[in-house]
């Protein structure tokens, strides 16, 4: 808008100086990149009023003095200037102006010019998305935008990542933000509902990421509230791509790379030698205690056990298991449209190989979006997405409880005997290389095909919009969406595999189903008098949720070969099914004056099923308002510098829900069986009592457009939860171990910078710079029983304690190595060193020893393009600073020789006190350590704080002219390095909760990609 | 309007209950149901998942006794137990899952007096008594020390007696108060209709006069023992094992001398952490038996018991997954089991430990013992003859021979104030690792109310 009045202005003053004669007619055409005509663009001569239209070949025609320089100019595109310099023919090619696109914002239940937003939102594009990530949304999302953040800890393809909105919004309740695609809730199912554990699975990657047009982020209560009670975690807006009225345009987008671990110090073994050294000090050194600590062996004897124990063979088991893995993806889609109707179209292939092996991800996609107008008064749109999505792994450690399975790629790891070789001399693989005698050779577990975790998932999602224009000021919206779910998930041990051999092998399928229809029926209204300008909805919703599961599984198998569940015998089936149900009323009023003073107000009511008759009513709202301080008189002078500028306010509340279906039931399992006959026991205690979880929002900031060159969007937020939804402690004497409750209060709040820049705008070079900044806490701020602390998580290593921030680790605190004795030193009591030391473990008290969540993140994005877009370099860089992580994997590979019996330890433990070693990072190795320093304490919290290159994009716009309307083709890594860590060798992407898992680590990808464009 | 009709249709839809569960109110409102609550609370408190009684809690007394031995360490919790290596942080679901089964008994017994036809009800009401003394048997033995042992340590359990609130935090009664509420229960369900019939996988007359004579033996009330452990070997119709039959009744389901026994199944049993996987060379292998154990046990070949333990110390064709070493065949996999490693029946009482306990008391009392003791060892060694006296020593020599792999071992010696060293740690009277620690968890959330057991921290 603002371009299009400088324009003008410059034409006006243009008219002034007009002069010279008219000598040249000037041809050529005006296109857009692709070199599609942009029918209806203007050609004016600079300095004047005069200019022409451009037909709809996307050609003109115009007389003008020799000397005159030409602007072409388009709605949505970059204006060009060209000096025609005697010239008779001129072409200009117009770039999309992405500030126009940005100028409409996606909000809940509808669309509105960014100005006039006086909420808290961040955008976007899909492109920006697809080009992170190709598997799953939530994982490209990543460094993008301010208060988001996302955590993808884990490399295995087909994994699920975490998003965070502006914080933990709960405790116990759910934390991920409320999916909406194209004005349709999406599946509330939680992975739990869609697969039995065993691994990773995230729900979201059946989304193929290239049919998105843009994401909206909805952060604050103005902007969010009226999804009412399933808002408090923030939601997320996916349009997705759409037909463009008069072009046709067919595409193909491919890409080809490879995947490896992005950091894999951390994951090193003890080579053979260290190893042997390894068992005979630990063996030696518990001989030395008490003989049975090592079995009644001496450390040489021990050693001698191995499958090499002369020191000659090494095998690093860690290139064995990972590798470098191929990934390629190909879309291709149509975008078609004429004056009624609009197709867009689109079919995804792509498939991921994992790094451990035999494990990947595959997902086939169509969609299809047809909007028609079929009259003047309706307008129907139809969209359809299938798609298909496999996965084949191997069982992980994602639960976070504590354990390490036997088939899982770490427990192979770290029980594979250094000393022995992957192959016989015979080419054969070697079975015999566990320590432990508990595992297997990885080729054989991982590769084989006698072990394994698989999954089909299909899922639908279908939608109808019908809009029917009642008169220019009213309109009805009905919002019809289907999304159905079907995941089925194989799971094969083989009688030859590790977990299978116990059973003579084990099949086991699972189906579940869920679905969710939703039903919106929404009336608009929207009309200006004069300077004022008002619009409004009302509308009601509901939504049915049902989720379910059918399983069957049978052991005795004859041989490895078959895994039909009909060729073993029934071991044993299950099913059940879940449902919950909601109804809404919601509206909201915007009122603005003169675009200058903007005030709006929204209201949701709704009911769920999920809490009982005399609770499960509650109304949520906002209020919130703005103030264009560059649209007042007195900002005139200085309107260059304040190009535009808000300031905005919101206040209101949003709700969540209890994950469980039923928790506010009293309840008796009749799930349960005793021999043969049935069984019912007391599973759930009453609790009608339980209630919704209430947030209050507060958000203030503005929005700064400085020489129309610079974005600045700074705001602070301060959400306040009361009333959290809280799995309190119960004393296993009443018969449950927790009960759901509402209690607790937990505050989370931040300041958020997004700034984008463009830097240097020339023909031959632009570069623009995209910033974020987060600054973040979640406190906890009330908790029952009169604020006691509460401890909980993996052997209780986390606490709630007023004050404190979420996910803090609760721990001993480890003081390092007596260099006198090689002992490890725990402080008796973390918060009084005057206590002293302890050797012991089971001595020693525990204190808050870090937090998970980190102060400040963020991300920059640096794009440049060159020779006239020819060439173009971006590159995103993230960063945080201020969080820790539990690392769980280091609890297994430094137990100081407590689990030399069947471990193999990292590589860096290697650096353990002897004698002559007295400075050693590591105590004395003791095999069956009784002093247990291996266990959960200070020693396994290390920062997160990193500076990591996420993302390098380098692409080149081929010039084509005959019969492809564009090429592109790219280089992209992901995550090619680490520019700073506090921690070195340890991948600092970790769970929310900073939990590390590593049984598949953080990837890193290179990949070469095609665009090419009919 | 039509919103509003839309919305009057679909109210009905915000009540949803669950597909597997029925609300309590419903749940149990006639005598089948209340038959099937007893079945639930069995089904709770030998859930199959690790350190219940189902699991390694069933072999625990044999883990820390005297014949413990480990022929693999496969880092599961067997080992632990036997090397002393648990802590308090460490979740002992026998703990949970126990209690769970008493909350579900109360709560059952409950609704019973509700029930119209209280005639029917009475003998299941009479098994919910029983099964929350055997509960709370358990549990003290695991979380309490014997008290006849000599232990300083006088705590019992939070004894669970009726339906608590769900903020309820209870505190410990002493050691004396919580075998009396044990021994209590028993009584109720002996003098509230038990059924005397067999009924294998529940407690009937004759198991509850079985589980008091035990618990009385425990508490020391030794006349007491004395008087049930005679009325059941009198009068129950439970015959004992016979050197023919012997080494074939572990397979079966309602064996002759078997007065209680848990049912386990291809459906519920505890898998990998099931004593059969346990003690097998091809399993986890973390309980075997001692090469010492072995050989007493060879030492006479004319005791059909010595058949009960296996020499396993060549791995056939030199497997290396074959964890060689002496292990027990009590866990040969309940007949038919489709992965017998996981379905053997848990071992509760038997009729021989009726004499075992009679010599017990006898001995205590001071009267001759050897009777019981001859009884049991006719029917276990060919050509025996009779001796005129046992001493202590001999009886809990005969335990070891009779109930190794039963899950008894070390609380005999520790009953008796003598030490057990299972070659990791030698254990006596005031050693605390005889007695295991409470839940971490318990302790935090009590704030101060419940004593954690002593050397376990606070």
């Amino acid at each position: 808008m603002c371009r299009k009045i400088v324009i003008s202005l410059a034409a006006f003053c243009g008219f002034l100086a007009f002069a010279a004669a008219q000598d040249l007619t000037v041809s050529g055409t005006v296109t857009d990149p692709e070199g599609y005509p942009l029918d209806g663009a203007t050609i004016i001569v600079k300095g004047t009023t005069r200019g022409v239209s451009v037909n709809s070949d996307g050609r003109y025609e115009i007389k003008v003095p020799k000397d005159a320089v030409l602007i072409a100019s388009y709605l949505g595109y970059l204006p060009q200037e060209k000096s025609v310099a005697g010239e008779h023919t001129l072409n200009f090619i117009l770039s999309e102006d992405t500030a126009y696109l940005d100028d409409v914002i996606v909000v809940a239940y509808g669309a509105m010019s960014k100005q006039d937003f006086t909420g808290s939102a961040s955008q976007v594009s899909g492109d920006a998305l697809a080009q992170s990530s190709r598997e799953s949304v939530d994982k490209g999302m990543i460094g993008k935008m301010s208060g988001v953040r996302i955590a993808s800890d884990n490399g295995d393809p087909g994994s699920a990542g975490s998003v965070q909105i502006r914080g933990v919004g709960s405790i116990s309740a759910g934390t991920s933000p409320l999916y909406v695609i194209d004005g349709v809730v999406m599946s509330t199912s939680t992975t739990s509902d869609l697969q039995v554990g065993y691994k990773s699975m995230g729900v979201l990657n059946s989304i193929n990421p290239e049919d998105i047009e843009s994401m909206t982020v909805l952060k604050d209560a103005a902007a969010a509230s009226l999804y009412g009670s399933r808002a408090a975690n923030g939601v997320i807006i996916i349009t997705t791509k759409r037909g463009k009225q008069g072009r046709t345009t067919v595409s193909y987008n491919g890409e080809v790379g490879v995947t490896s671990m992005a950091d894999n110090k951390a994951l090193r073994m003890m080579d053979g030698p260290q190893f042997l050294q390894y068992l005979k000090d630990a063996g030696d050194n518990a001989y030395a205690i008490n003989p049975a600590y090592s079995y009644g062996f001496t450390g040489d004897e021990i050693a001698s056990m191995t499958a090499d124990p002369s020191g000659k063979t090494s095998t690093d088991w860690t290139d064995q298991i990972f590798r470098q893995a191929l990934t390629h993806n190909h879309q291709v889609s149509l975008t078609a449209g004429g004056e009624k109707t609009k197709v867009y179209a689109g079919i995804g292939y792509d498939k991921t190989d994992g790094i451990v092996l035999g494990s990947y991800f595959e997902r086939y996609s169509g969609r299809v979006n047809v909007d028609h107008q079929v009259s003047d008064w309706l307008k129907v749109g139809i969209r359809q997405m299938v798609s298909f999505t496999g996965t084949k792994g191997h069982s992980d450690q994602s639960n976070q409880a504590q354990g390490m399975g036997y088939a899982t790629p770490l427990g192979v790891l770290t029980q594979s005997d250094p000393t022995a070789l992957p192959k016989n001399p015979d080419g054969s693989w070697n079975e015999y290389v566990s320590w432990s005698g508990q595992t297997g050779n990885p080729h054989i577990v991982f590769d084989s095909d006698t072990e394994y975790n698989k999954t089909h998932m299909m899922r639908s999602l279908s939608s109808l919009d019908l809009d029917v224009k009642f008169t220019d000021y009213l309109s009805l919206t009905n919002t019809f969406g289907y999304d159905y779910i079907d995941n089925k998930q194989y799971l094969w041990w083989a009688p030859s595999s590790i977990d299978g051999a116990s059973m003579n092998g084990l099949s086991a399928s699972y189906i579940f189903q869920t679905s969710d229809l939703t039903n919106s029926t929404i009336l608009r209204y929207s009309d200006s008098f004069g300077s004022h300008a008002i619009s409004g909805i009302a509308g009601f919703e509901v939504a049915d949720h049902r989720t379910g599961y059918t399983y069957a599984s049978a052991n005795n198998f004859p041989n490895d070969k078959l895994n039909a569940l009909s060729v073993g015998q029934v071991d044993g089936v299950g099913g059940a099914s879940y449902r919950s149900f909601m109804m809404s009323l919601l509206g909201n009023v915007n009122y603005d004056y003169d675009n200058r003073y903007y005030a709006s107000a929204s209201f949701r009511r709704d009911g769920s099923s999920r809490l009982g008759p005399d609770s499960r009513w509650a109304n949520f709202w906002s209020v919130s308002a703005a103030w264009r301080l560059s649209r007042e008189a007195f900002m005139e002078n200085v309107s260059d510098l304040f190009n535009d500028l808000k300031i905005k306010a919101s206040y209101g509340t949003n709700g969540n829900l209890p994950s469980e279906y039923y928790a506010y039931q009293g309840l008796y399992s009749a799930s349960a069986g005793y021999g043969t006959a049935s069984g019912i026991f007391w599973s759930n205690p009453e609790n009608s009592r339980l209630g919704w979880e209430k947030s209050r929002n507060f958000n203030v900031g503005f929005d700064w457009n400085l020489y129309n060159r610079v974005d600045i969007g700074v705001e602070y937020y301060n959400k306040y939860t009361s009333s959290l939804i809280f799995n309190m402690p119960a004393s296993a004497v009443t018969g449950f171990s927790s009960y759901t409750s509402n209690v607790g209060h937990l505050l989370n709040d931040g300041i958020e910078v997004e700034i984008s820049s463009q830097n240097i705008s020339r023909r031959n070079f632009t570069w623009s710079t995209d910033f974020n900044f987060t600054w973040q806490r979640s406190v906890v701020k009330n908790l029952p029983n009169d604020g006691a602390d509460i401890i909980y998580g993996d052997g209780g290593m986390y606490i709630h304690r007023e004050g404190q921030s979420m996910y803090s680790f609760y721990l001993p605190e480890w003081k390092g190595v007596d260099a006198e004795t090689g002992l490890g030193e725990f402080w008796v009591d973390p918060l009084d060193h005057s206590q002293g030391v302890t050797n012991y473990y089971s001595q020693a008290g525990s204190a808050i020893v870090g937090k998970a969540l980190p102060d400040f993140t963020g991300g920059m994005t640096n794009t440049m393009t060159f020779l006239d877009g020819l060439l173009d370099l971006s590159f995103l860089i993230s960063y945080q600073f201020g969080g820790s992580l539990f690392d769980y994997p280091g609890y297994f590979t430094h137990s100081d020789g407590f689990r030399a019996a069947s471990m193999n330890a990292a590589a860096d433990a290697a650096d353990y006190w002897t004698p002559q070693n007295r400075d050693a990072k590591y105590p004395k190795p003791i095999m069956n350590n009784p002093y247990r320093w291996d266990r959960f304490s200070s020693r396994l919290i290390k920062s997160t704080d990193n500076i990591r290159m996420r993302e390098i994009t380098v692409g080149c716009n081929i010039p084509v002219k005959k019969y492809l309307e564009s090429v592109r083709v790219y280089f992209r890594a992901t995550n090619p390095f680490m520019i700073w860590s506090a921690v070195p060798d340890i991948d600092p992407d970790v769970a929310i909760n900073g939990y590390r898992t590593v049984d598949v680590p953080v990837t890193k990808s290179f990949v070469l990609g095609i665009n090419l464009t009919l | 309007m039509l919103a509003c009709l839309i919305m009057a249709a679909a109210c009905d839809a915000l009540d949803q209950t669950p597909s597997t569960s029925v609300t309590t109110d419903t749940a149990i409102t006639s005598v089948e149901d209340l038959a099937n609550a007893v079945n639930g609370a069995y089904y709770v408190a030998t859930y199959g998942t690790m350190l219940t009684v189902a699991s390694e809690m069933s072999i625990y007394a044999d883990l820390v006794g005297p014949d413990s031995y480990q022929p693999a360490s496969s880092g599961q919790n067997a080992s632990r137990l036997a090397g002393f290596a648990m802590t308090a942080n460490d979740t002992y679901n026998a703990y949970y899952y126990l209690y769970a089964a008493i909350a579900s008994v109360n709560s059952a017994l409950e609704k019973a007096a509700l029930l119209e036809d209280q005639d029917a009800a009475a003998p299941y009401v009479a098994e919910l008594y029983a099964m929350r003394g055997l509960f709370h048997f358990h549990l003290a033995t695991y979380f309490a020390p014997i008290p006849t042992s000599g232990s300083e340590n006088q705590s019992g359990l939070v004894l669970a007696d009726k339906v608590f609130d769900i903020e309820y935090v209870g505190k410990r009664a002493s050691l004396a108060d919580t075998y009396a509420f044990i021994i209590g229960d028993f009584t109720k369900a002996v003098d509230t209709g038990l059924n005397k019939d067999r009924n294998t996988g529940h407690v009937n007359y004759w198991a509850a006069l079985a589980l008091r004579a035990r618990a009385n033996l425990y508490a020391g009330n030794y006349s007491a023992a004395l008087t049930d452990a005679e009325e059941v070997l009198e009068t129950s119709p439970y015959k004992l094992y016979t050197v023919e039959n012997y080494t074939k009744v572990w397979s079966q389901e309602g064996a002759d001398e078997m007065i209680m026994e848990c049912l386990q199944t291809d459906t519920y049993n505890a898998q990998r952490y099931a004593p059969g996987y346990y003690a097998s060379p091809r399993g986890y292998s973390e309980y075997g038996v001692s090469p010492e154990f072995y050989a007493w046990m060879q030492s006479d070949p004319d005791d059909v018991r010595s058949q009960m333990v296996a020499d396993c110390t060549v791995a056939p064709g030199g497997d290396p997954d074959y964890h060689t070493g002496y292990y027990p065949l009590k866990y040969p996999g309940n007949a038919g089991a489709s992965v017998p490693a996981y379905v053997n029946n848990i071992k509760v009482i038997r009729l021989s430990e009726m004499l075992m306990i009679a010599a017990e008391a006898a001995l205590a009392q001071g009267h001759d013992a050897s009777p019981y003791v001859n009884t049991l060892r006719r029917n276990r060694i060919n050509g025996y003859a009779d001796v005129p006296s046992v001493t202590l020593d001999d009886i809990l020599d005969e335990r070891r021979k009779e109930f190794f792999a039963e899950g008894q071992i070390a609380f005999d010696f520790w009953r008796n104030g003598r030490t057990v060293n299972n070659g990791s740690l030698v254990t006596g009277p005031q050693n605390y690792r005889t007695v295991l620690p409470l839940p971490k968890e318990e302790i935090d959330l009590s704030r101060g109310l419940l004593q954690q057991n002593p050397g376990y921290g606070n």
